[in-house]
């Protein structure tokens, strides 16, 4: 009966451990989207700036669609409000692959180690 | 008692382990979180040329082009079989473009234009990730001039772009005015690694950018 109990016990940490890392990636994920979300309200007004800046000298010269310069330009604008030239992004990580996969193998060992080894303690 | 404790102490190690591997599977293969910079600054004189575009507008209706009016929302590449989720990211705290948050997604620099307006529009996505499987971008460097791209705004706009470049920098000397600035036409320029594997940067030693310029809607 002491023996199922520790099982039970041993089944349930392990989900825990199991999931934990997952919600937290899962909230980190969240916190991404609302900063991008964030952003984008930034952006969005650097639209509507530049839509209003646009308007006039677009229609004073085009004649054209009022509805569709409106946006369009608005949207071309937002190059102009980009003053800042930033560096080309990082976008790879494969050479961390050899430690990565050397952490997942000692990981993977330990944890069937510690395993056999609880069952051998639990069989006693 | 001293039972109860050795159990307890295996019991814990599982645990230790159990976390180190999930967390480093779900790190390597699925999740490459960037911390970004605050949003660049607009100065009056950097407005001062905001009505330049007007003629590009003029342009962009004679040759049929569509204004688009949306960030883009998908990136489609037949020929190297991209069908990619658009992230918008901005400046990292290096001074660099961010990156999307996983190895799936693309990441489109949200301070430029919109993909298919005047003006160099951006994406970049990774090459691999941390356990060495593909990433989105694993095939970019194959494209050849003439092929094609398709971008899907979120109002549902299309539009299309044929590549005329595709150049290899060492990762420190990219020309970033040209990759970034170039305002003549609508261009959409792809951005990932390449070349091999520095480990005191922890970044590849070369940058592949694909230039590609938006052609009309047919």
């Amino acid at each position: 009966m002491k023996t199922k109990n520790v099982s039970r016990v041993l089944v349930l940490a392990t989900a825990i451990a199991l999931t934990a890392p997952m919600a937290y990636a899962q909230t980190t994920t969240t916190s991404g989207v609302a900063n991008t979300v964030a952003s984008t309200t930034t952006t969005g007004a650097n639209y509507n700036e530049s839509s209003s800046s646009t308007l006039n000298g677009t229609l004073n010269s085009g004649n054209m669609n009022a509805s569709g310069v409106i946006s369009g330009n608005g949207s071309t604008e937002t190059t102009g409000a980009n003053t800042v030239t930033p560096g080309v992004p990082n976008t790879g990580g494969g050479g961390e692959s050899t430690i990565n996969y050397l952490v997942l193998f000692f990981a993977g060992v330990g944890m069937i180690a510690s395993i056999m080894l609880l069952q051998r303690k639990l069989a006693r | 008692m001293k039972h109860k404790i050795q159990i307890f102490i295996i019991s814990t190690a599982i645990l230790l382990f159990a976390s180190l591997f999930v967390t480093t599977i779900v790190h390597s293969a699925f999740y490459a979180p960037e911390e970004e910079a605050a949003a660049p600054r607009v100065s009056l004189a950097s407005r001062a040329h905001l009505l330049k575009p007007a003629k590009n507008i003029l342009s962009a209706f004679v040759t049929k082009e569509r204004i688009v009016d949306a960030p883009p929302e998908r990136v489609i590449i037949p020929s190297i079989g991209v069908n990619a989720y658009v992230q918008k990211v901005g400046i990292n705290r290096k001074g660099n473009m961010g990156i999307p948050n996983n190895f799936s997604d693309v990441g489109w620099y949200k301070y430029g234009p919109l993909a298919g307006n005047t003006g160099s529009a951006v994406i970049a996505g990774h090459v691999d990730n941390a356990l060495a499987l593909d990433g989105v971008f694993k095939h970019v460097g194959e494209l050849v001039p003439g092929a094609k791209i398709k971008i899907i705004t979120e109002s549902g706009q299309t539009a299309r772009f044929v590549v005329y470049d595709v150049e290899t920098y060492l990762y420190d000397n990219v020309p970033t005015e040209l990759v970034f600035k170039k305002d003549d036409e609508a261009y959409l320029n792809l951005v990932t690694c390449g070349g091999e594997w520095m480990q005191e940067k922890h970044s590849y030693d070369k940058r592949i950018v694909v230039y590609a310029k938006r052609i009309t809607d047919s």
